[in-house]
């Protein structure tokens, strides 16, 4: 059985919150369809610093969504690789961010074999605890590219490419 | 010395979310002219936005003070406002709010020593580039904070900012089935942790002896967490509610972050005071484990506070398996019976004493509150160790060696600030 792993990386914070809504939609569509797939873990998380290692730990495949500025219009899904994740934790302290944590991971060769960092772009200005209709419409249309993805186990790379054409078609 | 440099070192304003902390420091003519560590405190605000709070509301609002210790504030809170309305704790209540306590010292002492103390003593930028080096070091860190985490998680319902915790005990007794999970993971971490003592004792800390006074509570036959007299290496023995006969906040120039004096002095508050006094309330193997790794206490090294933490985790592994072992369901919360006064109380979090003080009206709103945390307490007690190691590593060293040691300096004291980490750029204007 192939262990996945879907975390949702954000805060109460706005569009931060971008990673809990996909987690949320795709938890919702899961169970309107009666079944999860065997070994799918789902988790959102509240800026989880260095114990986002143990929530990777043991899965063979995982999937990270978190909210991103600089990552194009609101609502754009990018996919980062490792190269685009800078890890500069000599700007952080307590809070290890994702590209840190990633970071750490990799030097302790601590990563599953597969790992897929999917940013939603959000303007940035995460004040109150409202999200955008860009953000909440990308969160749930990702949520079933995901869905289709731990079902129907299509690559990952055409699920996302996928995600993105949606966007870019509108 | 042929010529006296004169050095301007000046670590700038740094805007992180959990704080802001700079350095400045001159030196003239050989000597240290002016050393500041300037700290932006956020704590200040929540004794106002407690007002006019219901009593009840208290343990949720304090927790989101830290991140990191969320529970110290709790525990403060719940034990000031019990205190003043006469609540009984029943004893297993007590009990799990040790071993809550205890999983909060496992995690931000793990996560300390691992990732913002020891890259400094074996040279490295951060715990990143360490971990290619001793990753094994650093994957012992890791899964003692997360077994630190999950001990939060599984007794305050969430691993940051817990839920459960209420004036007059908990709103929700944990699941037995996952205490029993806890206790494996425990037992199997004690021999990580022995090895954790072994390993920072082995670090190349400076060697840098110096004078201070040690402040810490201190309770009749356990190691200090929720209660105790607060006591000092110098014959203190207080009452929590006295402390402001005593202790006294001041401002200075430099900083919002007020400075703490005890009878106008610098004192130091955290691990390594805690252990300074308390070591004859360790359990036999805690003691035997701080034998073994030649820690001959009391220390005053500073530069110790790497082992007293490490100490402190296998103490708190110790406790929560002694907790757990006993452990029994606890009472329904108490019910709490407001009523006009004040009260004080103080607690140990991770960096040391925490004293919180409360007033309220007869239906228990918050009228004032006075929180007075560890990180400022430490404040005058960094500056004082600043200038003391600059001057023992020799000021005459160029600012890079300097800088180093300043931030090595004060990242020794955990200072919940984000000045934990290499975060300190450096301008130097030579005069």
């Amino acid at each position: 059985m192939t262990r996945t792993a879907i975390l949702g990386v954000g805060s109460p914070f706005g569009d931060d919150r971008a990673g809990w809504l996909v987690i949320d939609a795709l938890k919702a569509e899961l169970d309107e369809r009666g079944h999860a797939p065997a070994g799918l873990t789902l988790a959102a998380l509240d800026r989880p610093g260095a114990a986002l290692l143990e929530q990777l730990r043991g899965a063979d495949r995982a999937v990270l969504i978190d909210a991103a500025r600089g990552a194009g219009s609101p609502g754009t899904v990018a996919r980062l690789d490792a190269a685009q994740l800078e890890a500069n934790p000599t700007l952080s302290s307590h809070g290890f961010g994702v590209a840190e944590v990633l970071a750490l991971g990799a030097a302790l060769n601590a990563l599953p074999p597969a790992l897929t960092v999917l940013a939603i772009a959000i303007d940035g200005d995460c004040r109150g605890a409202d999200v955008s209709d860009a953000v909440r419409g990308a969160a749930t249309r990702l949520a079933r590219e995901l869905r289709r993805w731990v079902e129907g186990d299509v690559s990952c790379d055409r699920t996302f490419r996928e995600a993105r054409a949606a966007r870019s078609g509108e | 010395m042929a010529e006296s440099r004169s050095v301007s070192l000046r670590v700038p304003v740094l805007a992180r979310v959990e704080g802001e902390g700079a350095l400045e420091l001159d030196v003239r003519d050989g000597r240290i002219a002016h050393v500041a560590l300037r700290i932006f405190e956020p704590p200040r605000l929540f004794e106002k936005l407690l007002e006019g709070r219901a009593f009840d509301e208290v343990p949720d609002i304090v927790a989101r003070i830290c991140g990191i210790c969320p529970v110290a504030y709790q525990m403060s809170a719940v034990h000031a406002l019990e205190r003043l309305f006469g609540t009984p704790i029943d004893p297993a209540t007590r009990a799990l709010r040790r071993l809550l306590y205890c999983g909060e010292w496992i995690e931000s002492h793990a996560l300390h020593i691992h990732l913002l103390a020891a890259p400094d003593f074996l040279g490295f930028r951060d715990a990143i580039a360490m971990a290619k080096s001793h990753p094994q070091a650093v994957a012992r860190g890791l899964a003692l904070q997360a077994l630190g985490n999950d001990i939060l998680r599984t007794l305050g319902g969430r691993s940051v900012h817990p839920v459960s915790v209420r004036v007059g005990g908990f709103s929700r007794a944990p699941d037995p089935a996952a205490l029993e999970m806890l206790r494996a993971r425990i037992e199997a971490a004690l021999p990580e942790a022995e090895t954790l003592v072994a390993w920072t004792a082995a670090l190349p800390l400076p060697h840098d002896d110096q004078d201070f006074c040690c402040v810490a509570l201190r309770h009749p036959d356990e190691y200090p967490m929720n209660e105790g007299r607060i006591v000092s290496d110098r014959g203190l023995d207080l009452d929590v509610g006295s402390f402001e006969t005593r202790f006294r906040e001041t401002q200075v120039s430099h900083s919002t972050a007020l400075h703490a004096a005890l009878d106008g002095a610098p004192y130091l508050v955290g691990p390594l005071a805690r252990l300074n006094l308390n070591i004859d309330r360790l359990p036999p193997p805690v003691a035997a484990a701080v034998d073994r790794a030649g820690l001959r206490l009391p220390s005053r090294n500073m530069f110790h506070s790497v082992i007293a933490r490490a100490v402190e985790i296998l103490l708190a592994l110790h406790e929560a398996r002694r907790l757990l072992a006993d452990c029994t369901a606890p009472d329904p919360a108490a019910l709490v019976t407001p009523r006009a006064g004040s009260a004080a109380w103080a607690t140990e979090a991770p960096r040391g004493l925490l004293w919180h003080r409360y007033e309220t009206d007869p239906a228990g709103t918050i009228a004032s509150a006075r929180i007075v945390p560890p990180t400022s307490q430490n404040q005058a007690r960094i500056e004082r160790d600043l200038s003391e190691s600059l001057t023992a590593l020799g000021l005459d060293r160029d600012d890079e060696a300097l800088r180093l040691r300043a931030e090595t300096v004060i990242r020794n004291y955990d200072p919940c600030i984000s000045c934990a980490t290499h975060f300190l750029t450096l301008k130097v204007n030579r005069a």
